[in-house]
């Protein structure tokens, strides 16, 4: 432990979207998300470099920071960090202040304000492929005698970029064997906290390090300011007023029509090898507990959540070309007004669609909000968002009960009620926002200053090591917390077992089928049956184990030997439209997952706001649900 | 396959998948509690998995952990 | 100026709206807000309230001229 304190320990710090996370990557062989928009690191990252000489190097990645006097929770982190204000962290050894080398303009002014800090600075000359494919003449060395620090060129998403960093770091900073505590360069250069403070609050400061940042780039030839790029090229029509919100709106129509026709031959292969597996249990082993516990436990339960792994895979496809691409704050500036009109700035953007992966993500990266209210609100509505985890239910209902027609060219039914779930999702979010913008009365002044990226071409390494994590992410989900749910739930519905003689399906008689029962009491006003009330509690901990339990409990249910791990034929006798509409109206507001719920209390330091977010959530997905059931049984009749 | 091994292995799955969902779901304080009036009975492993952190599973990969505090 | 305005201009000298950068209007959006800004070779989303706090001269497009 001490051994360990005692390596050196450098720290990655620049403006946003410069690639520091790329190159925290190379360097330490992580696989930290990385994306072309601000604010994707909002929390620290530690990972250790093993240099060839044996030793260790501690290498920290910090979240963007324009300057060190920090607006927004994430730059707060990096400020702390990099000023020593940590109790139990020392100051970092060795900065490195990484900078895009296609815009040295704004990034050299914060490698100047560290370098007035005292300590050991290497700058780390990033992008320089991009810089040099623009045209710009890059010169690391002559850079290098101009700032008075040593730079080195880094390329952050290629294989072997970090190379001269890693070499220069091994050379310079390395400890000469493994826990050995000397530190060739020592802090005692670095300036004492109280002076770091007031240097990095000095204001005057910025425009003479502008001052000093034009005599540079003069000095190397890099002061032109540069021509039409194909950048604002792209942007001329993805930001026109008419032409860019209906770019926006066909992308988010096309990619739900794409995850629900591209999936379908893969699930179907899943299914089938499920169905065969089931098959091949059933008469390897006798009938009796071992054999339910495989078929309708494992197999019903867990087994019929993994069908929906196409789907995840194609929803994050799309997101991750997406975020690579740099289009999302494009898509953040285009919605901007209309989340301005209840009361949020185009900041909660991109934490708001984080959270259509998953809300906990999404309400970490409300930090990068500068405004504390805005924070909060984005907080309490990211659930609302349409998470991954909700797909599979989603799936499940609308396969099952909605038709497969097509209502125009290449436009599915299908596909058409996923979008207006999803949207159901948005509409919900932005009512509740005005609703609180109402109640607590909004800030005049809601600054956005949001960076609008270069755009890239989105590179595959990355979308591939982004699609193997999720896919990872799912099945060791599917093989562990939603395994282990299942094979709780299989005993609850399994014991105790029915007398002889019991008229019936056994399960009733179980500890499950009694407790949906007394569940029910509250359920059955909003059409949800026993069976459903059951499945919505182990659905607590994440909304696709709902699917899951279904299998489980509707396996146990059957009379006759179905086939095990298709849980749609068997709703589909057991439920009306109405209960599968209400079902569905249930999931778009559900406060089903306690991971955000416990997120939401770490980022906001209180119970209130989960508690509330609870409440509202319950609220909205019982009346939404109860009003979408008694609406159709009126307009389809009961049947 | 005797009945008893059977109602072994099904035995062993529940108790298995129980100790699971209680560390992966159980507030931190439960679990540190729960580690505490066990401490002695088991051994030290059993009880830091039983009471150490869990982050969320469903939102990728983790942040480095940070060294991990004994429970005792 | 207000604290908040104060504070706001602060921020975008920080991002680089400094006296002497060149700033050009590139794209609005469909109510006039916000507005996509390129200063130096970067591009920024302002809102107009963020925009007012910026003072610039207009420069013809081949001019060196500065502001």
């Amino acid at each position: 432990m001490s051994a360990a304190l005692a390596d050196p320990l450098v720290a990655l710090v620049g403006n946003p979207n410069c690639g520091k996370t790329a190159l925290f990557n190379l360097l330490t062989g992580s696989r930290q998300k990385i994306a072309n928009y601000a604010g994707v690191t909002v929390e620290r990252k530690e990972g250790r470099l093993r240099t060839r000489a044996g030793g260790q190097i501690r290498v920290l990645d910090l979240p963007g920071a324009y300057s060190l006097r920090p607006r927004t929770p994430d730059e707060q982190i990096t400020c702390d960090f990099v000023l020593g204000r940590l109790p139990d962290e020392p100051r970092p050894d060795v900065v490195v202040a990484v900078v895009d080398g296609t815009n040295l303009r704004r990034h050299l002014r914060l490698v100047l304000a560290l370098k007035r800090l005292g300590q050991p600075v290497v700058v780390a000359l990033n992008m320089v492929d991009l810089a040099r494919r623009r045209g710009l003449p890059i010169d690391a060395a002559a850079l290098g005698r101009e700032l008075g620090l040593p730079v080195v060129e880094t390329i952050g998403i290629r294989a072997g970029g970090a190379q001269a960093l890693l070499e220069h770091l091994e050379r310079e900073h390395a400890a000469p064997e493994p826990g050995s505590a000397s530190r060739p360069l020592s802090a005692s250069r670095a300036v004492s906290l109280d002076e770091a403070a007031s240097i990095a609050a000095d204001m005057a400061s910025v425009a003479a390090d502008q001052q000093e940042v034009e005599r540079i780039l003069g000095r190397l030839g890099l002061d032109g300011v540069p021509a039409d790029t194909p950048s604002d090229r792209i942007d001329r029509v993805v930001l026109h007023p008419l032409a860019g919100p209906l770019i926006l709106g066909v992308t988010m129509f096309l990619m739900f029509q794409a995850v629900f026709a591209w999936a379908q031959p893969f699930m179907q292969a899943i299914t089938a090898l499920i169905a065969a597996l089931a098959a091949l249990v059933g008469a390897a082993l006798p009938a009796g507990l071992l054999q339910s516990l495989l078929v309708d436990g494992v197999l019903a339960g867990a087994g019929s959540v993994l069908v929906f792994l196409p789907q995840i895979v194609l929803l994050f496809a799309f997101i991750l070309v997406l975020e690579d691409s740099g289009y999302l704050p494009r898509a953040a500036f285009l919605l901007d007004r209309l989340m301005g009109s209840v009361g949020l700035s185009g900041r909660s953007f991109i934490p708001l669609l984080s959270s259509f992966a998953c809300a906990v993500p999404g309400i970490l990266a409300a930090r990068t909000i500068p405004n504390a209210r805005d924070r909060i609100v984005t907080i309490l509505i990211a659930p609302l968002m349409t998470c991954s985890a909700r797909l599979p239910v989603y799936t499940l209902l609308i396969g099952t009960f909605v038709p497969a027609r097509t209502v125009g060219p290449g436009v599915g039914l299908q596909g058409l009620v996923l979008f207006a779930l999803y949207a159901a999702g948005v509409g919900g979010a932005f009512a509740v926002a005005w609703l609180l913008k109402r109640l607590r009365g909004a800030n005049a002044l809601h600054p956005l200053q949001m960076e609008l990226p270069t755009y890239h071409v989105p590179s595959l390494r990355n979308l591939g090591i982004g699609l193997v994590q999720r896919v990872e992410v799912f099945v060791r989900r599917v093989g562990t917390i939603i395994l282990a749910l299942m094979v709780l739930l299989w005993f609850l519905s399994s014991f105790p077992v029915a007398p002889a003689g019991y008229p019936g399906p056994a399960i009733e008689y179980s500890l499950a089928g009694r407790l949906g029962s007394l569940l029910a009491v509250v359920f059955a006003p909003i059409g949800f049956n026993w069976q459903i009330s059951i499945a919505l509690v182990p659905g607590m901990a994440a909304r696709e184990v709902v699917v899951g339990a279904l299998g489980t409990v509707y396996s146990l249910s059957a009379t006759g030997r179905d086939v095990a791990g298709q849980v749609a034929p068997l709703i589909a006798r057991a439920w009306s439209l109405s209960t599968a509409l209400a079902l569905l109206a249930w999931y778009v507001f559900a406060p089903q997952c306690l991971s955000t719920l416990v997120a939401a209390r770490r980022e906001t330091n209180s119970w209130r706001y989960p508690a509330l977010m609870a409440a509202y959530q319950f609220a909205l997905a019982y009346a939404a649900a109860g009003l979408t059931y008694h609406l159709s049984r009126w307009w389809l009749g009961p049947a | 396959m005797s009945a008893w091994l059977e109602r072994l292995i099904v035995a062993a799955a529940v108790f298995a998948s129980a100790a699971y969902a209680f560390k992966a779901l159980a507030p931190f304080g439960w679990r540190v509690s729960l580690a505490r009036r066990l401490a002695g009975r088991l051994p030290d492993r059993m009880l830091i998995w039983l009471a150490g952190q869990s982050a969320c599973d469903a939102c990728g990969p983790r942040p480095t952990a940070g060294p991990r505090r004994s429970t005792r | 100026m207000g604290r908040e305005a104060a504070d706001m201009a602060e921020r975008l000298a920080e991002i680089g709206f400094l006296p002497g950068e060149r700033v050009r209007l590139l794209a609005r959006a469909l109510f006039g807000e916000p507005l996509a800004v390129r200063v130096g070779s970067d591009t920024f989303a302002l809102r107009r309230a963020e925009a007012a706090c910026v003072r610039v001269v207009r420069v013809e497009p081949d001019e060196d001229g500065r502001r």
